[in-house]
């Protein structure tokens, strides 16, 4: 989603709901993390629900992860109307590209549900025309399309196109990754997760390759996926022949969450944990995250709400300490 | 799938274009969308000078 994502503020847990201010991003479709959990256990019924997508599978454990940034960044953001927001991002970090960035979301009159209408089109681009493009469309009442696209130095590095249909107890979905009609490559990826009980889901995805750079020319990619939740706590994994990947989430208190992720990568020989928490304190305005892996990387992000102004401040550090490295990343959200 | 190399250069060509329309077409097209929409009732109407500031 790029900067205009990664720079909204993080809305604020649910007891706690202060007036949106105009220039408060929308949910554009997605389910607030914290009040989904925070809600889940009372709605636990004998009813089995939608799993969601398996992209998500390891969603709630995800979120809980810093996302550091380096260097200076100035975001504003602007509401214009309930369907139309701008932002303007500027950047200044000697790691990634610096400069301005105008970003665009426009949000449709098709209501969903209260939290959610289609289509939406967002989108950034900065002034040598890198742009990253996401539309999403709900077509019909359970059919969900998605196109996300990026390009960089002119070039389209990445096209995805993706459709997710959710039953009453599964979901489907086919991804389409960079499809390149002349050379006949690209990534095709089809998952599907299934609700056993109200706590267990089990899924898998088969991926298939083809591309001139192949051995052979294709590949073909099986996996399982699955994931239990068991009140405040949910184990999710993906296993296939040679990675590995299992996560574990833990809503430990109103204001903390903990998560822990073991990534084993068997054909490079390489496996990564990493611990990370998150401290809500929703009367100081304050998130916090932090976390730690097992090479050495210590992260953490602080985003603070300046009340009564409408401003955000953000400030990121991640420190290595085997690799000597240290970026300090601070950021001024304003809308 | 073995395609003419004329007909491969045609949608060569398409698709470039397609791809370049897309790049520079697709924040405007957001842009109009939203201003086609307009303000909320009973807000002042919105100017592209909303673009810059309020």
């Amino acid at each position: 989603m790029g900067n205009v994502m990664a720079s909204a503020p993080l809305p604020p847990p649910p007891p706690y709901n202060p007036p949106p201010g105009p220039g408060l991003m929308p949910n554009l479709g997605k389910q607030d993390p914290s009040s989904a959990d925070a809600y889940a256990p009372a709605e636990t019924t004998t009813r089995i629900e939608n799993p969601g997508t398996i992209e998500d599978l390891h969603k709630k454990c995800k979120d809980i992860f810093p996302i550091n940034f380096e260097g200076a960044k100035l975001v504003v953001n602007k509401g214009l109307s309930n369907h139309f927001h701008i932002s303007h991002t500027i950047n200044m970090s000697s790691v990634i590209q610096s400069g301005y960035r105008f970003g665009a979301t426009y949000v449709g009159t098709k209501q969903i549900s209260p939290t959610e209408a289609y289509p939406v089109l967002l989108g950034d681009i900065d002034p040598s025309g890198n742009l990253n493009a996401n539309i999403l469309h709900q077509l019909g009442s359970r059919l969900k399309g998605k196109l996300a696209a990026q390009v960089q130095r002119n070039k389209f590095t990445a096209i995805q196109m993706t459709a997710d249909y959710r039953g009453d107890a599964y979901t489907c979905s086919l991804t389409l990754g960079n499809p390149d009609i002349l050379n006949c490559s690209g990534v095709l990826v089809l998952h599907y997760l299934q609700s056993l009980t109200p706590s267990l889901a089990l899924g898998g995805e088969l991926a298939y390759q083809r591309g001139p750079g192949l051995p052979g020319g294709q590949i073909a990619l099986l996996s399982a996926a699955g994931r239990y939740t068991h009140g405040d706590s949910t184990f999710s994994g993906s296993i296939s022949p040679s990675a590995c990947h299992l996560c574990f989430h833990q809503r430990a208190s109103q204001q903390l969450q903990v998560g822990v992720e073991l990534e084993i990568n068997a054909r490079m020989q390489e496996s990564t944990a990493t611990i990370a928490y998150q401290v809500d304190l929703p009367k100081a305005d304050l998130v916090f995250k932090g976390s730690v892996d097992t090479t050495w990387t210590v992260g953490a992000v602080l985003e603070k709400r300046l009340q009564p102004l409408p401003f955000s401040f953000a400030l990121s550090g991640v420190i290595n300490h085997s690799k000597q490295q240290f970026r300090l990343g601070c950021g001024l959200i304003i809308g | 799938m073995t395609l003419n190399p004329t007909t491969k250069q045609r949608i060569a060509i398409v698709l470039d274009v397609s791809k370049f329309v897309f790049q520079w077409g697709f924040i405007p097209a957001v842009l109009f969308l939203g201003f086609r929409k307009g303000a909320d009732p009973g807000m002042p109407e919105l100017s592209v000078m909303n673009l810059l500031w309020q």
